[in-house]
This record gives structure tokens, sequence and C-alpha cells, in this order.
């Protein structure tokens, strides 16, 4: 399995490309945009999107959907039946399924940013779109959806593997045990307990 | 770009080394592993996917180097050259760096989460997106560098020179600062504050 990672200027999110090491049938996580620099990722290393996952509806995160949608019959998948009016196949915590070229991807259900936030689980990396980002956890709108959204986080994120990696949907990587490590917002919900 | 390959022991987490089934601890002969990785690093200019994580290296020229989906994690770095180098998508985090040289490098996307720094000079390089996570920076120098999305929350700095910087949407979030220096920098697009959105 290899990962690609591409950056779109609008909306300053990431996009991750997922996909077999020799080309093929290809994952793409929260695609902000497609613009040129996407698709000569996606050609240059022979890939075909057939999956689209979506970690939330926010618009910086599924805007190239509907220039996507235009090039390759990909299927899309969300907490949502229906994202920019693209039917999607609705997913829930703890669903397990294979995406493109057979990636098993696992579903992790983190609410608080907003109601439809999903993490996805694949291989030794999670994708968590605007749930957690290196060094804060997601931006909430009251201290309820903040609660939450920390509680969620050290239940259904903190129990996997120190070495996991951390993909957000903006600014750089990082590591589960670096944001247990570091993360002010993480140790908040130290103290609170 | 990233192949991953677990290491074969039983219960290890680690990502196996280069040419090798296990993660450095785990292979029959750790020393004779490491030198082999130093000399894969030294005398190729463009690496992809190599996992050389926990290697410990002296003196090493790794100057002019391109690296790419690289695990260079919990290592030990001392009078090593990775001038003009770049890092895309990489992993180094809890490793060591010491007089180490990084100028006029080209680093995006990568993770030194836990890092330890002294006497480092990174002038005049672009580090975008990079996680500085905790690290601890002593005598270290980034000036005139590109700091865009790059985040040393909850890092210790001291004598660290960010003079002349880019440091729009840098994080400082929970950092303890000991004369670190903004001289020329435009520190008001940066985050100190926790409740501060991005």
């Amino acid at each position: 399995m290899k990962l690609y990672f591409h950056f779109a200027v609008v909306g300053f999110a990431n996009t991750y490309l997922i996909g077999p090491p020799d080309g093929g049938e290809a994952i793409l996580v929260d695609p902000g945009i497609m613009d040129k620099e996407l698709l000569t990722l996606i050609e240059n290393n022979r890939y075909y999107i057939k999956t689209i996952l979506v970690t939330h509806h926010h618009i910086s995160h599924v805007k190239g959907i509907r220039t996507l949608k235009k090039i390759y019959d990909a299927d899309i998948y969300s907490f949502s039946p229906y994202i920019l009016d693209f039917p999607s196949i609705p997913i829930k915590d703890g669903d397990k399924f294979n995406a493109a070229s057979g990636i098993e991807v696992e579903v992790i259900e983190v609410p608080g940013h907003s109601s439809d936030s999903l993490v996805y689980h694949i291989g030794g990396m999670v994708f968590t779109g605007d749930v957690l980002a290196a060094g804060r956890a997601g931006n909430t709108k009251n201290s309820f959806s903040r609660a939450l959204l920390l509680r969620s986080i050290d239940e259904k994120l903190f129990y996997l593997p120190d070495t996991t990696l951390v993909l957000p949907g903006h600014g750089p990587p990082s590591t589960l045990k670096a944001e247990k490590m570091f993360n002010p917002d993480i140790k908040l919900l130290d103290t609170s307990e | 770009m990233f192949l991953f390959n677990k290491c074969q022991k039983s219960g290890c987490q680690l990502f196996a080394v280069h040419g090798e089934d296990y993660c450095l601890q785990h292979v029959d002969n750790p020393e004779e592993c490491n030198r082999r990785l130093i000399q894969i690093i030294s005398e190729t200019k463009v690496l992809k996917d190599l996992n050389s994580s926990c290697i410990n290296t002296e003196g090493a020229d790794f100057s002019d180097h391109t690296f790419m989906v690289c695990n260079l994690s919990e290592g030990s770095f001392i009078n090593v050259d990775f001038s003009n180098s770049s890092f895309d998508l990489c992993f180094l985090q809890y490793s060591t760096f010491e007089n180490c040289n990084f100028t006029q490098t080209n680093i995006k996307y990568t993770v030194f989460a836990g890092s330890r720094f002294i006497n480092c000079d990174f002038t005049d390089s672009d580090i975008v997106h990079t996680n500085f996570l905790g690290i601890q920076g002593k005598d270290c120098v980034f000036n005139d560098s590109d700091l865009y999305y790059s985040n040393f929350t909850s890092s210790k700095l001291d004598n660290v020179s960010f003079v002349d910087c880019n440091l729009k949407k840098a994080d400082f979030v929970n950092s303890s600062r000991v004369s670190v220096s903004f001289k020329y920098s435009n520190y008001e697009e940066a985050r100190f504050q926790q409740d501060t959105p991005i």
C-alpha cells in the first residue's frame, strides 16, 4: 500500500491518495479540491479512483467531488447518504469494508466537530479529518461538543497503537504517541478526570 | 508514498527496516544493519520508502539528498550534514540531532515530534507543514526560513532564533520560549494561545 499527500490551497485542506504500489484502483480521502496537481498525481501513478472517503461534509473536504465524479466512477462513503447531492454509501461506527483494491477500511465515529465526523483506520494510519490535528483537537461550537469530542478521541482513537500515524484534514501529520504526549487539548482531558 | 511492512517479531509495532523482515531492534545483527543502512543513505541521493528507524550515525554526509516518505524516527544524528536536502512526508520523531546542518533544506509534511535539537542550523530553509510537537530545541537557528503551517506546540525552546521567518499559521501554543527571537518575522500570523483558531 502506498500513500500520497496533496495540499488543497482552497480551504488549506489535505487530501490523501492510497493505492497499491504498482497502480490500479485507489482511494481518495477528503478531496477538498480537484486540481491539475491532484489529477497528475493520480494519473502518473496509474491509479483509477474507485473509492472516495469523506470524513465530514464541510466544503473544504468535499468540494473536489463534483469534478472527480466527472472523471472517475467512484463510490462515495460517508456518514450521510448524500454528499453535494451525490448519493453516498452511508457508514457508521464499527463498520469494516473492503475499498478499492481490497484495502480494508475501519470506520470510527468521533462526533463533536460535526455530527457526521468519521475517522478512517487503514493499516497503521488514521485519517482524522477535523477531529484531531497535530497539537490540537478539532474546533467545536460549544462546551458540550468539546467534551464529547475529547471523550470520543480518548475512547475511540487512543486505544490504537502509539505508532499509528495521524493524517489530519489540516496541518502536518502526527502520531498517536505524539498527540498523547504533547497535545494540550488532550492534556485538558487528563486534568478534567 | 509509503510501503508498510511491520516487524515480524510477535507483538512489535515498529516497521521492518529496509531489506529486513524485522525492525532494527529485532534483526540478528543490529550493528551491521545500522552500518548498512547508513551506507545506503550516504550512497543514494534519492531515497523513497526507506525505513531506517532507530539508526545511530555520527559525522555522516546526507547533504543534497531527497528523502521521500522515509522513516528515520528514534535515531541519533550527531554532526550530520543534511544541507540542501529535501524531506517529503518523512518521519523523524523522537530522534536526537546534535550539531546538525539543515541549511537550505526543503522540508514538508514531515514529523519531528518529541525530538531533541542541540546546536542545529536550519537557516534559509523551507519548512512547511512540519510537526515539531514537544521538541526540545537549544541553540538552534531557523533564520530566513519559511515555516508556514509548521507546529511547535508544547515545545521547549532555549536560545532559538526565528529571525525574518514566515510564521503564517505556525503554531507555538503551550511552548516554553527562553531567549527566542522573532525579529522581522510575522509572528502576528502565528498562533500562541490555545483558543485562537487557525
